[in-house]
């Protein structure tokens, strides 16, 4: 069955979207922001690194952020920045940014320092750092639970409430529920992929109902094909592989499911722990889950942003390493952000020709 | 003989010994720049920076082949290149090509995560010898004091954050007992408060010879001079030999500025080269001398010595140099850090002109380019962009470059 309305609706319009009953918007740029103490403390998390679709044709270019922005700046921070000059989340209450994310840190400095400089005004969400190390040695886990604190403390002070261990464990409860919502759907599809990614953009037992009550269809056959490479917030290369073969697994951010907090006793565990964050520490974590992640797959398919700096580095060995299970790897090398019809039909054909 | 010719002797010297150790086999450690070298040198372990080894291979004019192979390796054309020629250089093998015969594996490797790509270099860098890895952690700082360079010196706690020094003297720790392992001693930490105290010294001597610079009415000493008077040191910090030749450089200086020597004695136009140098073409520093009066009277390795490195201990110099070590490479690219200091710095140092290297494939060195460049136009720098890489010379059109930085010095003339 098609992706059920309401999350096409979420999928589709994004931060732009939020509906004012869901509760205190509180963006979220990247991955690992414990989102239960969001809850608990009454706000709901907006994704608001990934642009509403209709950015593409007529999102908002503010010369205060074309004089700082290099052409090389990460697509995500440049639309990002692009729309926070633009007034998109001056409802919000705060915005977390992920330093782990491989555009979370840039996102936040600029922003921070067009404010600082009084390019862009003062008023509007608060704007926050949060640090949170994906390592597992002790001395990061000390670190992580300061972090903990001071986000506590930043979200209680921004939302005006104190955090109630009761509603903490009803979030982490209604986090869970949506998690395991999210694992029942099919790795692979665009509507699968619409269907699970609609839930930054709704609270977590919303997204939990919803996809309870309208779970796409796990539909696709043939080959197994296992996406690798860098963030991607649409579901192009599933739509791509439509009628090739079944995406078996996508381990890009936003093709994957990430860890969440499943304790309200720790919240960061898992989170912290994460192989697959980009800074996941020591990094053959990282390696080693990309190797597991790709197994029994038909064909690995590879591509990264043009400005991707750290996920390159694992190109040659996820290969020999693919290629020496008997299975394909294909590099489609640059993915564009919004990538147009010629780069989707060389995409189509190299994957087709990968599979025959 | 001048300090530069001299701390170039040395050097030459230091490093035969060096590969002499390492080629015979002994333990050595392979590090990133930001990484806390004290703790090498205080515990006498071969050291090799992998940014310089980076900028050697370059001079050697070798960096074109390796980042062709690069990319017929496999991996993308877009990857940063400065911290990753040698990996590339290693993983080719083939050392008769390479300076020293290459280098053979590391005992050690550290880096610190200042941005994505250095642990993942690393990480095949400890794939591919089975040397020992540790990765410094970096958080960001939250709330970075624009003026990073008041507080930094004493008040560094509140500057970069109780939090994130305690993980790094945590995980400083670590490395220490690592250090210990490999060389069968224990950590003398009075001996290390003395040497670190030394540090501090050799840093401040700096400070006076920026300030000496900054001030003369002629820059005495061009950029490619400057470099080794102060790298060279840099490398052996808290060494007798580096505080005793840093004083001479000090001296030097001194006597120049006195007798009114002048790098170019028709100086009309003050530059200032942002960026790291530009290791396989550095030439180009001293090309507008003749034609226009214009000297790189400014590069960041004489500034930075004190803003980036005198930390006064408060007893406790582990901690001392954690503050040094936490935000050592932040504060030269990211805003508000950057733009406020380059401000600052071209003030102080009466700068005309900026030429900026703006590396397109390394996000953690590009990031925050404009944010510098408008700054320092608002404060009436001329700023001319150069995008190229510190060590990939194959869209590096010298010609092109020379043209662009004419034209603009041709405009400021006229104006």
């Amino acid at each position: 069955m098609p992706v059920q309305s309401d999350m096409q609706l979420a999928f589709d319009r994004r931060a732009d979207g939020i509906d004012a009953g869901f509760g205190v918007p509180v963006g979220v740029f990247g991955e690992g922001v414990p989102g239960p103490l969001v809850t608990a403390l009454g706000g709901v998390s907006v994704d608001v690194k990934a642009p509403p679709l209709s950015d593409a044709l007529d999102g908002p270019d503010m010369p205060s952020v074309a004089s700082v922005a290099e052409p090389f700046l990460d697509s995500f921070t440049a639309r990002f920045l692009h729309r926070f000059a633009a007034g998109s989340f001056d409802t919000f209450a705060t915005i977390v940014f992920a330093r782990d994310d491989v555009a979370g840190l840039a996102a936040y400095q600029y922003a921070t320092e067009l404010r600082r400089q009084g390019i862009l005004p003062a008023a509007g969400p608060r704007l926050y750092l949060w640090n949170l190390l994906h390592t597992d040695s002790a001395p990061a886990e000390r670190f992580n639970r300061r972090e903990l604190e001071r986000l506590t403390a930043h979200l209680e002070d921004t939302l005006g409430a104190t955090l109630d261990p009761d509603r903490l464990a009803d979030a982490v409860a209604a986090e869970a529920r949506c998690a395991q919502a999210l694992h029942a759907l099919p790795p692979g599809g665009p509507d699968a992929f619409v269907a699970r990614n609609a839930g930054r953009w709704l609270p977590p037992d919303v997204h939990a109902d919803l996809l309870g009550a309208h779970a796409p269809d796990a539909g696709a056959t043939g080959p197994s094909i296992v996406l690798v490479g860098s963030a991607c917030d649409i579901p192009v290369l599933h739509s791509l592989c439509a009628g090739l073969g079944q995406i078996t697994a996508d381990l890009q951010d936003y093709g994957r499911i990430a860890p969440t907090a499943r304790n309200s006793a720790d919240l960061l565990r898992h989170i912290a722990h994460d192989p697959l964050a980009t800074r996941a520490s020591p990094p053959v974590r990282y390696t080693r889950a990309l190797q597991e992640g790709t197994e029994g797959a038909d064909l690995v398919i590879a591509s990264v942003d043009a400005n991707d700096d750290s996920f390159g580095w694992e190109l040659p060995v996820l290969r020999r390493t693919v290629e020496s299970r008997g299975a394909r790897f294909l590099n489609l090398g640059f993915r564009p952000f919004r990538p147009d019809a010629a780069w989707q039909d060389m995409a189509r054909t190299k994957i087709e020709e990968a599979l025959t | 003989m001048t300090c530069a010719a001299t701390a170039a002797g040395y050097q030459r010297d230091w490093l035969k010994g060096l590969r002499g150790q390492i080629t015979d086999g002994a333990d050595y450690a392979f590090v990133n720049a930001d990484t806390p070298h004290e703790l090498f040198h205080f515990m006498d372990v071969p050291m090799v920076t992998n940014q310089w080894w980076s900028a050697v291979i370059a001079a050697k004019q070798l960096a074109p082949r390796y980042f062709d192979r690069m990319e017929e390796m496999g991996f993308h054309a877009h990857l940063p290149r400065y911290s990753s020629l040698p990996l590339i250089a290693q993983m080719e093998g083939d050392f008769d090509l390479q300076p020293w015969g290459g280098l053979p594996s590391p005992a050690l490797l550290c880096a610190r995560a200042s941005s994505d790509e250095h642990p993942r270099l690393f990480q095949r860098w400890a794939e591919l010898t089975g040397a020992e890895l540790h990765i410094l952690s970096a958080p960001a700082t939250p709330d970075p004091a624009p003026d990073w360079w008041v507080q930094a010196r004493s008040d560094w706690e509140d500057l970069y954050g109780t939090a994130r020094l305690d993980l790094m003297v945590d995980e400083m720790e670590g490395l220490i007992e690592a250090l210990e392992r490999m060389t069968g001693r224990a950590f003398d930490r009075d001996g290390f408060a003395d040497y670190m105290a030394r540090i501090d010294a050799q840093e401040r001597v700096v400070d006076e010879v920026a300030d000496m610079l900054a001030a003369a009415d002629k820059s005495p000493m061009s950029i490619s001079e400057q470099m080794p008077n102060v790298m060279i040191p840099q490398w052996h910090r808290g060494s007798d030999w580096a505080l005793s030749h840093v004083r001479a450089f000090r001296a030097e200086v001194g006597d120049r500025i006195a007798q009114g020597a002048a790098v170019c004695e028709n100086e009309r136009i003050r530059m200032m080269w942002i960026g790291a140098g530009l290791w396989f073409d550095t030439s180009f520093y001293s090309a507008f001398e003749e034609s226009h009066g214009a000297v790189f009277a400014w590069s960041m390795y004489v500034p930075f010595a004190a803003d980036g490195y005198i930390r006064t201990d408060h007893g406790d110099p582990l901690r001392a140099l954690a503050a040094r070590v936490s935000a050592m490479n932040e504060q030269l690219h990211q805003p508000p850090w950057v733009n406020e200091w380059l401000v600052k710095e071209a003030k102080r140092w009466r700068i005309d002109v900026a030429v900026m290297l703006v590396p397109e494939h390394d996000r953690f060195s590009g990031y925050g380019s404009y944010f510098a460049r408008n700054a320092l136009r608002e404060a009436g720098v001329t700023v001319i962009e150069i995008h190229s890489d510190m060590v990939d010379p194959r869209e590096w059109d010298r010609e092109k470059m020379e043209a662009r930085v004419r034209a603009a010095l041709d405009e400021l003339e006229a104006a």
